[in-house]
């Protein structure tokens, strides 16, 4: 091959930009840490990266719902145990009122309860960032306050029965709340099932005994009567000692309506079935109606109802209370009111404290998750530093080299010698 | 036969090594020229002449200079620099869009989207929070400046190619006529009889310069003309040139000619690539965005009107986002200047988040051409990866093909300056050895003169 003058000047130039342009990229490499800056360096590993990065942030933001879930938990625990303790400090003085010798202490006993009435509605109205504990899901107003006439408690007129479901990955939804509904509502539930070969216009009726706040008893009529197939109108009458409607208007019928193919309710009133509140203010009655356990099967209608409480805790304190300061000793129904919150109390203690394990648990495989996800992510995106720093080295001695030899051939011809 | 034949014969090849002497020098002046081809002299006997039924020889006689040019390698050049001028100019251009979608980053869409859908996610907790509803604003902000500036990059870059194949049509335009002058001073000097060895190095490198702004066909008539055309329309040849200019028409860029307006197919060279990009890439890299945008922009409005705000009484039927048009993206100035009016309570109470849920979990939703958002803007980042890459490993592999090919042209065109000072000795020597004859006949001559 004929060798000319620019043939090894432009063979240089070649050898000299090829190296420093691998120089340059291992440059950069070690320089910033990634081997990935712009996807042309590596559209697939790119494209991997933005996914891992995208993985990695959603799993922070449900790292995030978990800690603000657990402390909310931790908050729910504290007034659920605070209530718990008053209970049992109840509990310990109701047993001492059946001693005859408390008989003059009568006062101080209602003093006392009074005191841990208030003691627990603090508790049940406790909130924590903004968010009252046992409000459900609406944080407008304390779940629980005095009725107008100061003589009675109100679970407040809003929805307390609210689930607060927090996303905590991928798939898990969790239910962190106790709501007011849950702890402190009177629900009368419904089981049993609706016959679904029944003719439309067939009527299943239910009888029920249900309590205003002062522990009178009242009678609740519901009647099923089927409009279409799969379809019930629920009606429901309340009628007092007298068998006299406390309504002065029938409350409105609810639609119900059920999935065949599973024969549970899919709704209720066109919404997804929940738990509905029937209140009569003037009869100081508060209780809600839970249907969502009726089924609906080709086999005889066999509707039957059960009452969580005769009453709510506050109002049954309320009831000691003034029933002592009036001279009169507890019942052995208001004593079980107040031993069987206590284990409601301590049910939903346990259920809330199984949600912070299975909130923790979830937190722990979320890290064990970021770790698998980090090291991926570290594969695809980061530079081997020794690797590259070794890459450089031998590309800055091919240079030395090429400037070496370059140097002694460029200048040199046959005109030097001349 | 006379001593006079002997000073002809040493004139003549004092003449002759003269004139080789100066190509030789006109080869060094130019070695570092990398359009020049060294030019070889070429020497033959002059011819003999009978005398006294014998032939003598006349001494020595310049045949021509040629260039040293090697046809085969310089096609292969023009082919391979329009190959290279294409996916070098292509990659360019793309590497320029992949600047403006800045991926993988903090700051890239993906991120940015992925930070808007969580701040749902952290609002769905705690509905009520107003730190956290302006999160929610602040992160639908920076994705709607991130995706501004990205359309904005877009149109500017649109605009900044558009411009620069105007300056590169009118360089082509320059070139053709340069070309053209060049078809006709080589067809004078050819039929003066001169072979105008410079002025085809000149012309050459013309066409060289042509072949890497599009892609071009050269012919040469008998004439030794090049006559040219560029995409399949004619250009030049020694009398006529053609005029092309560039014309957007429905959004897409192309080169026409003449008043006629010839539409050249451009398939190679720099001024495709701006075309193709200007015309292809740009707009559905803003198509693929503009989907994108439009898809979470009609998600999260469709899923933000069903929700009621925190305002008293709660208020249903508010967008979070304005309309997208024209690569503008704007929360509803209602909700920036209003947090409360951020809607995600499914059921008008103050501490439900579902609607907030809703909107967070669209991540995960196959909400775009059957799968999820994070799916499609990662295979249009790898797409335009892929392309980025595809045009840079042309260009480096064409590049690496065009330094052979410009290797072997050295090797055979370029200048060696030993080689040519070896000649400079070479025919210096015989110069003097021309000088010496006539010395020696000088001599002869005086030898007789001095007899008389």
């Amino acid at each position: 091959m004929r060798i000319s003058d620019s043939l090894i000047s432009s063979n240089f130039v070649n050898s000299y930009n090829s190296l420093k342009s691998r120089m340059e990229s291992l440059r950069s490499e070690i320089a910033s840490g990634v081997k990935v800056t712009k996807p042309s360096d590596s559209p697939d590993g790119a494209a991997k990266i933005l996914r891992m990065n995208s993985n990695l942030s959603q799993s922070d933001s449900y790292k995030n719902n978990i800690q603000n879930s657990l402390s909310f938990i931790k908050e729910t625990n504290s007034s659920m145990e605070s209530m718990q303790s008053e209970t049992v400090g109840l509990m310990e003085q109701l047993a001492n009122l059946q001693n005859t010798t408390e008989d003059q202490n009568l006062g101080s006993y209602a003093d006392k309860i009074d005191l841990a009435l208030k003691s627990m509605m603090d508790s049940a109205n406790a909130d924590y960032d903004g968010k009252y504990l046992f409000g459900g899901t609406d944080y407008s107003s304390a779940p629980v306050g005095w009725s107008a006439d100061g003589k009675s408690v109100e679970i407040k007129p809003n929805d307390v029965s609210g689930s607060n479901i927090v996303k905590v990955s991928s798939n898990i939804y969790q239910k962190i709340n106790i709501s007011g509904s849950e702890l402190f509502a009177t629900t009368l539930t419904n089981n049993g099932n609706l016959d679904s070969s029944s003719a439309v216009g067939s009527v299943v009726n239910n009888s029920s005994t249900i309590y205003d706040a002062k522990g009178n008893a009242y009678t609740l009529n519901q009647t099923y009567t089927k409009t279409a197939a799969n379809t019930y109108k629920l009606n429901y009458d309340i009628l007092d000692s007298s068998s006299v409607s406390v309504f002065s208007s029938a409350p409105a019928a609810k639609t119900v309506v059920f999935d065949p193919s599973s024969n549970v309710i899919s709704s209720i009133d066109g919404k997804a079935p929940s738990a509905f509140r029937v209140q009569v203010p003037g009869n100081k009655i508060d209780f809600q109606i839970n249907i969502n356990s009726l089924s609906e099967k080709n086999q005889a209608s066999s509707v039957t109802s059960s009452l969580n409480q005769k009453n709510d805790i506050f109002n049954t304190l309320v009831n000691i209370r003034d029933n002592l300061r009036a001279g009169i000793r507890p019942t052995t129904g208001q004593e079980q009111i107040v031993s069987d919150f206590n284990k409601h109390v301590l049910d939903k203690l346990a259920v809330s404290g199984d949600t912070y394990n299975q909130l923790t648990n979830t937190d722990d495989l979320l890290t064990s998750q970021q770790l698998v996800t980090k090291t991926l992510l570290s594969n695809v995106q980061d530079v081997d530093t020794v690797q590259a720093m070794m890459d450089l080295q031998n590309q800055d001695n091919s240079l030395q080299m090429s400037y070496k030899v370059s140097s002694m051939i460029l200048p040199k011809s046959l005109l030097d010698y001349l | 036969m006379s001593i006079g034949r002997i000073f002809d014969i040493s004139r003549r090849s004092l003449a002759t090594y003269q004139r080789a002497l100066d190509v030789t020098s006109h080869n060094i002046a130019n070695a570092d020229n990398t359009n020049y081809s060294r030019q070889i002299v070429s020497f033959s006997a002059e011819k003999p002449n009978a005398s006294n039924g014998t032939l003598l020889g006349f001494g020595v006689t310049m045949d021509d200079v040629q260039r040293a040019k090697n046809n085969l390698v310089e096609n292969q050049i023009r082919a391979n620099n329009t190959y290279y001028s294409t996916n070098d100019e292509k990659s360019q251009l793309l590497t320029q869009i992949e600047g403006l979608f800045g991926e993988p980053s903090d700051t890239g869409v993906s991120n940015l989207t992925t930070s808007f859908l969580n701040s749902w996610q952290e609002l769905a907790v705690t509905p009520n929070s107003m730190s956290l509803r302006y999160n929610v604003i602040r992160s639908a902000n920076q994705l709607s400046s991130k995706i501004q500036s990205i359309s904005q990059g877009l149109d500017t870059l649109k605009t900044d190619i558009l411009d620069e194949t105007k300056a590169k049509v009118d360089l082509l335009n320059t070139t053709l006529t340069n070309i053209q002058s060049l078809n006709a001073q080589i067809f004078e000097q050819k039929n003066l009889g001169y072979t105008p060895n410079d002025l085809m190095d000149k012309r050459d490198a013309a066409i060289n310069d042509l072949s890497k702004m599009a892609n071009i066909s050269v012919s040469y008539d008998a004439s030794n003309t090049a006559n040219i055309s560029v995409g399949g329309v004619f250009a030049v040849d020694k009398s006529n040139v053609n005029t092309f200019s560039m014309k957007v028409i429905d959004g897409e860029m192309t080169l026409v000619s003449g008043s006629q307006e010839l539409k050249a197919q451009l398939n190679g060279g720099t001024l495709s690539s701006m075309m193709d990009v200007y015309s292809n890439s740009i707009p559905e890299y803003q198509t693929k965005l503009d989907d994108y945008v439009n898809a979470l922009v009609t998600s999260v409005n469709n899923l933000h009107t069903k929700g009621s705000t925190l305002d008293t009484p709660p208020q249903t039927g508010i967008k979070f986002f304005d309309d997208y048009k024209s690569g503008k993206l704007q929360v509803n100035s209602q909700i920036i200047n209003n947090p409360n009016k951020i809607a995600i309570s499914a059921d008008g109470t103050s501490g439900n988040g579902t609607i907030a849920q809703s909107i967070a979990d669209l991540s995960s939703a196959n909400i775009l051409n059957g799968t999820t958002l994070s799916n499609n803007y990662s295979n249009m980042i790898s797409q335009l990866g892929t392309e980025t890459l595809t045009a840079q490993q042309n260009a480096d592999s064409g590049n690496l093909i065009l330094q052979q090919l410009e290797q072997q042209k050295a090797s055979y065109s370029g200048v060696s300056v030993d080689e040519e000072m070896t000649n400079v000795i070479k025919f210096q020597r015989s110069y003097d050895a021309s000088a010496k004859l006539i010395k020696v006949a000088d001599d002869m001559l005086q030898t007789l003169l001095n007899m008389v």
